[in-house]
């Protein structure tokens, strides 16, 4: 705006005019801050603390102020990574997942090299995204880190790839915790004549808690997430070695370490795999309101994949072992854990069932913490809806955006009960397609970090390696995955194309007709003067 | 790149202090590059550093992320470091109530549970200067010290109390009961504890619902104590004037 001034324009539309167009030219948050004061909800004690070094500056106020900043403790970050993974759901469900689509065919790579792979994936996702979250209190994780490194329409595909992702995760979610509770009434011999009732109400349930808890603010959300993975995971573990014991099958660990498989079936296996790992990237959301966000944020990140590659492990081994022996129809169910435990105790299935419920619920929350968290950075920056933008005056949550995506998110599990579609196949569904639109984000996210690190003039011989190899990695799965499942006909990787094409749209409409909202991608947690030393209280 | 292999300082420890040292030299929006040029480090040495520093908000970035300025975790580090300036104003108070007293007047800060002489009356001295300072639970402003210290810093106070003088108190729960009435009455009081005959009043000097930092004490004979707690109020009165020139 001064700049404006100077070169002498005085006249109020053309000083808009003019500002607009060097806004184009400033970072990202100061355009969006500029703007704002443009608006009379700025006061006058906004003020910048300009470096006499170029551009560098503090301003009084960060771009995401309203959320309920630097308040969280370690723990309920780690909560919301490991509640978004929901190893206790994913343990129980996915291996299955992964398990028939070999049963089908003839040759079937292991469970175990499946994981590990997909393990080591992610741990090289996290090495990629830990520099950037040691720098960065990002609030919308993958989309903020993507802006600052490849740039804002990169960014607005990054970002739609991670809605896109934590939508489908938390649909499958709510669809788990439908399916599960039907399965606890079963099991206690308790069912309703019509299974699609009890699991209508169940998501109906689900969703109302959700959006309770989540109005109310992560930190009562997180540690209500984090209690249920924890007992979630300490039954299932109980469970499975009370059932070893008291099965005692002839166990024959050759089975666990044989490969069998031809490599393509091993891609799209690793690609269902890493779905049990996606969400971990998610406690990136919260770096503006982590009390230590340059420290919890990072270890989140190192820690979540490790300790959840782990658990898999272990339950992949047992898994493989307890399903060897059974018989097909349990196999290819959707629930094959709770059905295993079924032939010895219906009892004990539905305290598994309980426990997996409750992990799938609290990954319905986690996933939607994030992904409103992505649309409240977007509604601030004036690339989705301005309402999105809004923070609930008590609770300092997005809950605008809680509003908007919950009904939507809702909707289509229940569609998917309803239309008397197996519910089996739509986990099937929705996980792999949620999965692309994770692995889309971690792959711009992931080859944003050298460009990152050169933006701010601390690129590393180390970090070009990694930030080259990890999307190569990425990009090749993804590759194999979806000529492979193209080539068996479905149509998911069509239906991800689809929200790439339109995000590429979007973005290339916005960088013509309003340049403006484009340059303000990118907004993060900035520095406030209450930060800095003598800065606001002192 | 002035960055020379092999010197990339004695420790880690000393090096970030190097490293807080530099920003504050060279000012908000100091670069890391720059951070690596003046302390000739290595470069991957200092981004991991300030990345370190970051975490642990002594140093925060800019808004491009490039810069760093000195951050809000230094100002306990710095406050507790640095004394408080006794400004002319608030010499000129302390001034105007001695020339008011026929009793010798100090001021004492408090600060981390220690004290400081801060203005010692120039026409009375304290004699005791050292025994102030060592024993705190012995004089009246030590006391007004224990009384207003925060848990964390109660456990450094440990330790059999030394009897100074005959008067001087030793036992603990007396100790205890009597910071529980100086917390209540506002004022410490101390008569023979530190030196034979000798009595002392001392009064908070505080910010409204602030921490006491310093202690405005008026001492004298221990017969004439009467008289000095007749000054109290016109005292607490000074003390509330000073607060405000000095924190």
């Amino acid at each position: 705006m001064l700049e404006t001034e100077e070169a002498g324009v005085t006249d109020e539309p053309q000083l808009r005019a003019a500002s607009v167009l060097r806004l184009g030219s400033l970072p990202g948050s100061l355009s969006w801050l500029i703007r704002e004061c443009r608006e009379p909800v700025c006061t006058s004690e906004s003020w910048f603390l300009v470096s006499a070094r170029g551009d560098r500056f503090i301003s009084s106020r960060s771009p995401v102020e309203g959320l309920n900043r630097r308040k969280l403790s370690f723990l309920p970050v780690f909560a919301q990574a490991v509640a978004a993974v929901a190893p206790a759901g994913a343990m129980a469900v996915i291996p299955a997942l992964v398990f028939p689509a070999f049963a089908r065919g003839s040759a079937a790579p292991n469970l175990v090299v499946t994981f590990g792979a997909a393990m080591a994936l992610m741990v090289l996702v996290s090495f990629c995204l830990r520099p950037m979250a040691k720098r960065m209190a990002a609030v919308s994780g993958l989309y903020s880190y993507t802006a600052k490194g490849l740039g804002q329409r990169a960014a607005i595909t990054a970002g739609w790839s991670a809605i896109f992702g934590y939508g489908l995760v938390a649909m499958a979610g709510l669809l788990a915790v439908g399916t599960y509770a039907d399965q606890i009434l079963v099991n206690l011999g308790v069912g309703l004549a019509e299974p699609k009732l009890s699991m209508v109400l169940a998501i109906f349930i689900a969703m109302g808690a959700a959006w309770y808890l989540m109005v109310r603010g992560i930190q009562i959300s997180a540690w209500f997430t984090l209690t249920m993975e924890c007992i979630s995971i300490g039954l299932l573990t109980v469970l499975m070695i009370v059932y070893f014991s008291l099965n005692a099958p002839a166990v024959s660990f050759d089975s666990v370490f044989a490969w069998s498989g031809d490599s393509d079936s091993l891609w799209i296996g690793i690609v269902v795999a890493v779905s049990a790992f996606v969400g971990f990237e998610s406690a990136a959301t919260l770096g503006g309101e982590a009390h230590k966000p340059f420290i919890s944020v990072p270890r989140t990140l190192t820690w979540t994949p490790v300790l959840a590659g782990t658990l898999y492990l272990l339950a992949a081994i047992s898994q493989d072992l307890a399903l060897a022996e059974a018989p097909l129809a349990i196999m290819t169910s959707s629930t094959p854990l709770s059905d295993l435990f079924a032939q010895t105790s219906p009892l004990f299935a539905a305290v598994l069932d309980l426990g997996i419920a409750a992990s799938w619920f609290a990954c319905t929350i986690a996933s939607l913490s994030a992904l409103v968290r992505i649309l409240f950075c977007m509604g601030r920056e004036g690339v989705a809806p301005r309402l999105a933008g809004r923070i609930h005056a008590v609770h300092q949550t997005p809950s605008s955006a809680i509003m908007v995506v919950m009904p939507i998110v809702a909707i289509v599990p229940l569609v998917v009960i309803v239309s008397g579609a197996s519910p089996e196949q739509g986990l099937v569904i929705l996980f792999t397609l949620g999965a692309y639109g994770y692995l889309g984000a971690y792959l711009l996210a992931s080859a944003s970090l050298p460009f990152f690190l050169r933006r701010i003039g601390e690129d590393t011989y180390s970090s070009w390696i990694l930030g080259a190899l990890t999307p190569l990695v990425l990009g090749f799965m993804l590759w194999k995955a979806t000529s492979v499942s193209i080539l068996t006909g479905s149509l998911q990787a069509f239906v991800y194309a689809g929200v790439l094409l339109i995000s590429i749209a979007y973005s290339t409409i916005l960088k013509v007709r309003s340049p403006e909202r484009l340059s303000s991608v990118g907004i993060y947690d900035e520095t406030v003067d209450a930060d800095l030393y003598r800065g606001g209280s002192n | 790149m002035g960055y020379r292999p092999g010197n990339s300082g004695p420790s880690t420890a000393s090096n970030s202090l190097r490293i807080l040292e530099t920003v504050a030299r060279l000012g908000t929006g100091t670069t890391a590059k720059e951070i690596s040029d003046a302390l000739q480090m290595a470069p991957a040495t200092v981004y991991r550093m300030v990345n370190a520093l970051v975490g642990d908000e002594y140093l925060v970035r800019t808004a491009d992320l490039r810069g760093f300025a000195l951050g809000h975790a230094i100002s306990g580090l710095i406050a507790a470091a640095t004394p408080p300036n006794i400004s002319t104003a608030a010499r000129s108070e302390i001034e105007k109530f001695r020339t008011g007293n026929r009793f010798p007047v100090h001021l004492i800060l408090i600060q981390n549970a220690s004290l400081k002489i801060a203005d010692d009356d120039p026409d009375y001295p304290l004699q005791m200067k050292f025994e102030v300072m060592r024993y705190p639970h012995a004089s009246a402003a030590g006391k007004l010290m224990l009384a207003h210290l925060d848990e964390s810093a109660r456990p450094f106070l440990k330790g059999p109390l030394a009897e100074v003088t005959r008067h001087t108190i030793t036992n603990r729960s007396v100790l205890e009961k009597q910071l529980v009435e100086i917390r209540v009455a506002g004022q410490a009081t101390e008569i023979n504890e530190l030196e034979e005959g000798s009595s002392c009043l001392a009064l908070p000097v505080n910010l409204p619902n602030g921490p006491v930092q310093a202690a405005l004490c008026l001492s004298g004979p221990s017969e004439r104590f009467s008289a000095i707690c007749e000054r109290a109020e016109a005292a607490r009165v000074t003390a509330t004037r000073l607060a405000p020139l000095i924190f």
